[in-house]
């Protein structure tokens, strides 16, 4: 089942045409990996899904209801959550309120202040930053930051989630762990998932679909597999060397049992 | 602000018999009191409404409004004509709340897309307009020569116990409201949209009817501050009523106390109006001066506010985090 059906959707910054008429279905379990060069309109897709900029387009469905004209809030009740790659933090507020603002005002209605709580340490549980719930935003390390983006995410119980680079800036270590949360929403929790990641052994990985955009167009739009074997994206993000090393690792893959 | 799971815990013991002792000397103050003092306090208790206000819709909601006398001026204009037609004081004192909100519903839906000193100077300009706005309709608003309430017939002792008990009430109506803010749902709905706009956005909150509502609450309470005080001057007139040194006055003494609290500003108020008082009373002379040295020490040694350094009050377990 389609989750999120958008037709032509479009973003102008003045005379700048920031996205130009892309296409954009998620399907009910997708995780989808949204790529392409900087400036290619990543963000401002995420953004014109959540509300943030004035977007025209001929349908933006979520769920079966037109959500084009509804404003970012309205959204979020819907059922719609994201991360920012610039992390923002509610700073004054300890991490565990921050997450717990998430579960006070999505669309489910948690009945009581420990309910809130409660569900505020799951998703810290889940993220895995609980040991630091009543400590401030600043005094978290940047992967912790980005870690309670994601958390206050959770703690909407979102039917979408669009990741906006959560895995910008990460050690080896943090990208294996942050793959496997994605890993573990998407199956676990149920979650459809939007990524836009430039950690291109992530979304090889974690990605049933992709899609490509340059220049605010979508150009491809695919299997990981189809992806690394389209000569545009090739020629526009990926690199030649690239592509081969990632196809040669796709085909080891599909050969292991 | 830290840790509302732990709320349980309450409040420790020495703040509550401290509170309960003040409380009680408030409400015998207006029967022991000379007239002299009884002004002061009077005077504090107004401020400590002001500071309140601007405490919602600066401390929680992060709004700079500057120009907020504006809402003391449309209040205590509101009384005054209201009882130059003929209405009781207490009616038209009642009538200044929906006024209040009204205005800062129609001036706060375009105003509050601005943030930052942006927003902070379209206040003083919304605060002048409303000054020339009075002087130029004139009519019942007495214009620029100001308008005379009518006198009380009950005589002035017994007005200025009066007038201190509804400030006192009012002023407790608004460090309830803060109270309930600062534990509630919608005062962190208030202070997420403070610290990321577009954060509280996509968390489900609706930023703009919550900026509209925290305004409209910091302006009912200041203009029944303004109600009051034009009923307790019995003259006034626009110079005076917007005076933006009220909220000016204001603003210093929820910094001083501690903004984004709920008593801060309340110490803030005691605390510079007594002080000013005393310093006036013994250097006459250079007694602004004095208070100018004050309030920078203050600010410099203690940028969190008083509140903070006052451990009684403050919540046991965790460190509280700096507040600009």
């Amino acid at each position: 089942m389609t989750l999120l059906e958008g037709k032509a959707i479009s973003v102008s910054f003045g005379g700048v045409q920031a996205l130009s008429a892309v296409d954009l279905s998620v399907h009910e379990g997708d995780v989808l990996g949204l790529i392409g060069p900087n400036g290619a309109g990543k963000t401002t897709l995420l953004n014109a899904i959540s509300g943030l900029c004035p977007a025209r387009s001929e349908t933006l469905k979520f769920n079966g209801t037109e959500i084009s004209r509804l404003k970012p809030h309205r959204r979020a009740k819907l059922g719609i959550a994201r991360t920012f790659q610039v992390v923002k933090p509610f700073d004054r507020l300890t991490v565990v309120e921050n997450v717990a603002v998430g579960a006070m005002f999505s669309g489910h209605k948690i009945p009581t202040r420990s309910r809130v709580i409660e569900r505020a340490r799951v998703a810290l549980e889940q993220v895995g930053i609980a040991s630091k719930a009543d400590l401030f935003p600043r005094q978290l390390t940047l992967s912790e930051r980005q870690q309670l983006e994601l958390a206050r995410a959770l703690a909407m119980e979102p039917a979408l989630l669009l990741l906006d680079e959560v895995m910008a800036g990460l050690n080896h270590a943090e990208i294996e762990k942050t793959m496997a949360l994605i890993q573990h929403i998407n199956k676990n929790l149920g979650i459809t998932i939007v990524v836009v990641e430039h950690v291109m052994k992530a979304i090889m990985n974690v990605c049933n679909r992709i899609v490509v955009l340059h220049f605010g167009k979508k150009i491809a739009e695919g299997t990981p597999a189809r992806i690394v074997e389209s000569p545009e994206v090739i020629q526009a993000y990926l690199g030649k060397r690239f592509a081969d090393r990632q196809r040669r690792d796709l085909a080891q893959r599909a050969a292991q049992p | 602000m830290a840790g509302f799971d732990k709320k349980d815990a309450g409040p420790a013991l020495p703040s509550i018999v401290l509170g309960a002792a003040v409380l009680v000397f408030l409400i015998l103050a207006p029967f022991v009191l000379s007239n002299y003092w009884l002004r002061v306090l009077t005077s504090i208790l107004m401020y400590g409404i002001v500071a309140q206000g601007l405490n919602i819709i600066v401390g929680y909601t992060g709004y700079h409004a500057f120009g907020n006398s504006v809402f003391f001026g449309i209040g205590a204009y509101s009384t005054g004509v209201g009882m130059a037609l003929g209405l009781p004081f207490g009616l038209a004192l009642a009538l200044t709340v929906p006024v209040a909100v009204v205005v800062a519903v129609m001036v706060g839906w375009p105003l509050l897309r601005l943030s930052g000193h942006y927003f902070a100077i379209a206040t003083v300009a919304l605060n002048m307009a409303m000054m020339e706005m009075v002087i130029n309709v004139g009519g019942i608003t007495g214009g620029a020569q100001g308008l005379a309430l009518p006198i009380n017939p009950m005589g002035p002792a017994m007005l200025y116990k009066i007038i201190y008990l509804v400030m006192l009430l009012i002023l407790a109506g608004a460090t309830a409201t803060v109270y309930w803010l600062d534990r509630g749902s919608l005062g962190y709905a208030l202070r997420a949209l403070r610290d990321s706009e577009q954060g509280a956005q996509v968390m489900g909150i609706n930023t703009t009817a919550m900026k509209i509502m925290a305004w409209a609450a910091s302006g009912s309470f200041t203009a029944l501050a303004g109600g009051v005080w034009a009923y307790w001057f019995t003259f006034i007139e626009p110079s005076s009523a917007f005076d933006i040194n009220i909220s000016i006055k204001g603003y210093v003494m929820m910094l001083m106390g501690g903004l984004g609290t709920v008593f801060g500003p309340l110490i803030g108020a005691a605390f510079l109006e007594l002080f000013a008082t005393i310093i006036w009373g013994k250097f006459l002379k250079i007694h602004l001066l004095l208070l100018g040295m004050l309030i920078v020490l203050v600010v410099t040694l203690m940028p969190q506010g008083l509140l903070h350094h006052l451990r009684w009050f403050k919540r046991r377990g965790k460190p509280k985090e700096v507040i600009r």
